[in-house]
């Protein structure tokens, strides 16, 4: 015990850290590992993988995990307010979405951790420049690369690059995946990869014209590195990829067949340790009550099939899901039956291993700044969570300084 | 370096256009480079040569009246693309399209995506006030931002702040006040369906009626009882302003100029433009009573449009890399000429759903854009997926049976069958320029593709044809136009 305190302080110093640089690279690896183990909670592995699913849009927080017993909730919402009978009651004020079933039992069973008022300061309303600040972890200034991105970098520059490390299910990779040096993969669904390639001639020829490598950051180079993941994903998913059968049934809605193919992905590829998903129609401006019931419902019924799916490989301990938007919505209900974009709302995480549960306080629906539920937790906090307590990276040097992390694992 | 005539015809039509195709270069090239520009920037007085109606591809509903749905009127407007002999009126009604990025995921009729398309293309050239007043006007937009439900002492915003932040100014030019007030002048505007007989909504037939005529189905209403007659404060002017005169004030703003000014230029010729060419364009919106063929022509006259870092280094979106294949093919007049021989629809329904698929699996669904953003463009059109779908368009030309591949039996029957002719001829057909190693590389896919067989039969032809398509369509070169 002793040994370990004094083991643990000697991390903490950094001094292994040092000592790394000049230890042989397998040291210094082990050092590493070492070092994040203890200095920072021991929930990180290298087989932990880490799913994003991006709610675009703006999903509405008060409506998702909602104030039931908060008068103030009944009169800022007399028509879009959901009734407090129907409510998923998690404690004595706040509550799931009726349609929200899943996550409710992912909830009890300790599976889910709900991280509550998350923003960052001056929130910005428009939607592109919001999920952009989500994405490049930065609101201060426009930043080229992706929080992501920059990790898989760092990731590529210690040596650990494999073409399917990260990969996004989208037809456009999102900013959160855009990295200087590493090149993700984004399939519009697992099926396009096993239809492109055919016999070794034809991956050759299609390898061979991509030519010499253009000039870093020029168009050409981004056709290049383009083609080349693509090939190099579907040349190491090709073979193990079609063959899983999985015995799970997912929805038809978008998150049920994102979802599906993540589980598909997970139980085939062994090196992938981050898959990227987003769905949308969160912008409810307007008649709001079906559209936001349907997504959450979809939503709720696909994370607890996944979830279901992950333990039947055992790997639910293995797997954190991350959900979030670009912003909440306005407090108040608008004319139209729908709310305005927002500010802070509450993050979902959901994972075998995490500490499940409500994290940070309670809406404070009386004190709103300019209408929008204040934020308490900058959503940095939960990346730097993730990245250090999780993946084993160091958030400080990715984002340029430090944020504390809040209690999740 | 110097481009010749044809080089420079082909870059004319290329970005005005969708491509060079043979035919028209064997067209332009008589006309020589001004002859081009006047023929396709004044396109009025060219005749489309489109007389498709979208009724020719309504379907019927289950009472067997005949209805308009999305996927015929997306197959519609891939065939006017895919065929149109005024190329130019078209990409600029896929630029307006971008620009006031209206989807039908959330409007979701058919008649009313149509009007709005109608709307962007009979403005698309004209004065950009117009165009944004029609635009605030249309039933589409206004369902899709939500301005129907916009009401006096209940205002919402939406499309008050994307008018701002994506129509015109451009986000950090105005205030969430300015926001707030603006949609106060847009309060109580709405549409309702236009009908012969009062208060008496038209049915299924005479709905269909007004579309075989080109009359529109929908029009503008305001209902007085919900505007907000009251003193707004909008961009440091007060006044008891309406959504007209916030379109009047937005048009009339530097800033809307700028925003103009630099996504013209980006459609048309290049990323970040130099300030210069900014301040120039500006002052033709300006000068010109906010016409967008006179900047149009301030584009195509620069010598930064002629230039080595224009030319050819324009990343080809969907429509740029789809329908320049299909034009350069014949595959869109061949549909329509099938269709006019045969006084089949449906002849022509197969190519042009082929034609709006491959864009859409590309990123770009027509009458779908992504968000009231648009698309983004330049390298976002490019990841794996997409490049995935570039390469196997040339799988999905090729096929048996498809329109392409008995074409292809035609091209390669009547060439001498070499493999470095075969290639040559190809690159030639679709108007691409590759290195010599490359060039290498499709007589490689060429020979892969026919056995090393001396004399190719016929029946071989698709197949080599889709090979070396698909080398070439993966290659770097080919992504630009």
């Amino acid at each position: 015990m002793s040994d370990d305190l004094t083991r643990r302080d000697f991390l903490r110093t950094g001094a292994i850290v040092a000592l790394g640089l000049a230890a042989p690279p397998w040291l210094a690896q082990i050092a590493r590992a070492d070092v994040l183990r203890l200095s920072k909670g021991g929930k990180i592995d290298p087989d932990n993988i880490l799913v994003v699913c991006q709610f675009s849009g703006g999903n509405d927080g008060l409506n998702t995990l909602i104030p039931w017993s908060d008068a103030e909730y009944r009169r800022l919402r007399p028509s879009l307010g959901v009734a407090a009978d129907s409510v998923l009651k998690l404690d004595e004020s706040m509550g799931l979405h009726p349609a929200m079933d899943g996550v409710f039992q992912l909830f009890k069973s300790g599976n889910a951790a709900i991280v509550q008022g998350v923003g960052y300061p001056n929130p910005n309303r428009s939607h592109f420049r919001s999920m952009e600040i989500w994405q490049t972890a930065n609101p201060d200034k426009p930043e080229q690369y992706g929080w992501l991105g920059r990790y898989l970098d760092d990731q590529q520059q210690k040596g650990s690059a494999n073409p399917v490390v990260a990969i996004e299910l989208n037809r456009n990779k999102s900013a959160a995946l855009k990295a200087k040096n590493a090149s993700v993969p984004c399939f519009a669904s697992l099926a396009d990869i096993q239809s492109l390639l055919g016999d070794p001639d034809s991956e050759r020829i299609l390898r061979e014209i991509q030519a010499n490598d253009a000039p870093s950051g020029s168009d050409s180079r981004a056709v290049q590195m383009a083609t080349k993941s693509a090939l190099d994903a579907m040349s190491e998913l090709n073979k193990s990829v079609g063959n899983y059968k999985s015995t799970y049934t997912y929805g038809s809605d978008q998150f049920g067949q994102a979802f599906k193919q993540v589980a598909q992905l997970i139980a085939t590829s062994p090196k992938t340790r981050i898959v990227y998903i987003a769905g949308g129609g969160f912008d409810t401006h307007s008649r709001q009550a079906g559209q936001h019931e349907a997504l959450l419902k979809g939503f709720s019924a696909a994370i607890k099939t996944f979830m279901d799916e992950m333990s039947s490989l055992g790997k639910a301990k293995k797997v954190t899901v991350m959900v979030f938007s670009e912003f909440g919505r306005r407090a108040a209900e608008n004319a139209s039956g729908g709310t305005d974009h927002g500010a802070a709302a509450p993050m979902f995480l959901f994972g075998g291993n995490l500490k499940g549960g409500l994290v940070g306080p309670n809406p404070d629906l009386a004190n709103l700044e300019r209408g929008d539920v204040k934020w308490h937790t900058d959503f940095r906090q939960v990346y730097a969570t993730i990245l250090d307590q999780w993946m084993g990276a160091d958030s400080a040097t990715l984002f340029g300084k430090s944020f504390e992390h809040v209690a999740v694992f | 370096m110097e481009l010749t005539k044809e080089q420079k015809i082909s870059h004319l039509l290329r970005r005005l256009g969708f491509g060079a195709s043979l035919s028209e270069m064997e067209f332009f090239l008589p006309l020589g480079v001004e002859g081009t520009i006047d023929r396709l920037v004044v396109y009025d007085k060219v005749d489309e040569g489109f007389s498709i109606n979208p009724m020719d591809f309504a379907g019927k509903n289950k009472n067997g009246q005949p209805v308009l749905r999305i996927q015929s009127l997306m197959a519609w407007w891939a065939l006017r693309l895919i065929t149109t002999a005024r190329p130019l009126q078209e990409k600029l009604t896929l630029f307006w399209h971008d620009h006031f990025a209206v989807s039908a995921s959330k409007v979701n009729q058919a008649p009313m995506m149509l009007q709005y398309n109608d709307t962007l293309r009979r403005n698309a050239s004209g004065s950009f006030l117009d165009l944004l007043q029609a635009m605030s006007k249309d039933a589409a937009m206004i369902k899709w931002l939500d301005n129907d439900t916009n009401v006096k002492g209940k205002p919402n915003e939406n499309f008050a702040r994307e008018v701002m932040e994506l129509f015109t100014l451009g986000i950090g030019n105005y205030t969430e006040k300015d926001v707030q007030e603006a949609a106060r002048a847009f309060t109580g505007w709405g549409f309702r369906v236009r009908s012969a007989r009062p208060r008496k909504r038209p049915t299924p037939e005479e709905i269909a009626g007004m579309i075989s005529k080109g009359e529109p189905v929908f029009e503008f209403q305001l209902r007085t009882g919900l505007h907000d007659t009251g003193t707004k404060a909008i961009l440091g002017s007060e006044g008891n302003f309406d959504g007209d005169d916030v379109c009047g004030m937005l048009a009339a703003h530097k800033e809307t100029s700028r925003t103009i000014a630099r996504k013209l230029w980006e459609w048309f010729a290049y990323e970040n433009p130099e300030p210069a060419i900014i301040d120039k364009l500006s002052k033709v919106y300006f000068d010109g009573g906010m016409q967008i063929r006179k900047m149009l022509m301030t584009i195509v006259e620069s010598d930064q449009f002629w230039s080595d870092k224009c030319v050819r280094k324009l990343i080809k979106n969907p429509a740029d890399f789809t329908v320049s294949i299909y034009r350069q093919l014949g595959i869109g007049v061949a549909a329509m000429k099938a269709m006019q021989d045969g006084g089949r629809q449906r002849a022509a329904l197969g190519p042009a759903r082929s034609a709006e698929t491959a864009m859409e699996r590309q990123g770009m669904k027509l009458f779908y854009p992504p968000d009231v953003a648009g698309w983004d463009w330049g390298k976002a059109w490019i990841s794996s997926a997409t490049m995935i779908e570039r390469i196997k368009v040339a799988d999905g030309l090729f096929g048996n049976g498809t329109a392409a591949a008995a074409l292809a039996s035609s091209l390669l029957g009547r060439s001498r069958s070499e493999s470095e002719t075969i290639v040559d001829m190809l690159l030639h057909l679709v108007d691409a320029t590759v290195s010599e190693s490359h060039r290498k590389t499709l007589v490689d896919a060429c020979k892969e593709a026919s056995d090393g067989a001396d004399q190719l039969p016929r029946a071989m032809a698709p197949r080599i044809i889709e090979s070396v398509f698909r080398a070439l369509f993966a290659s770097p070169e080919f992504q630009f136009c």
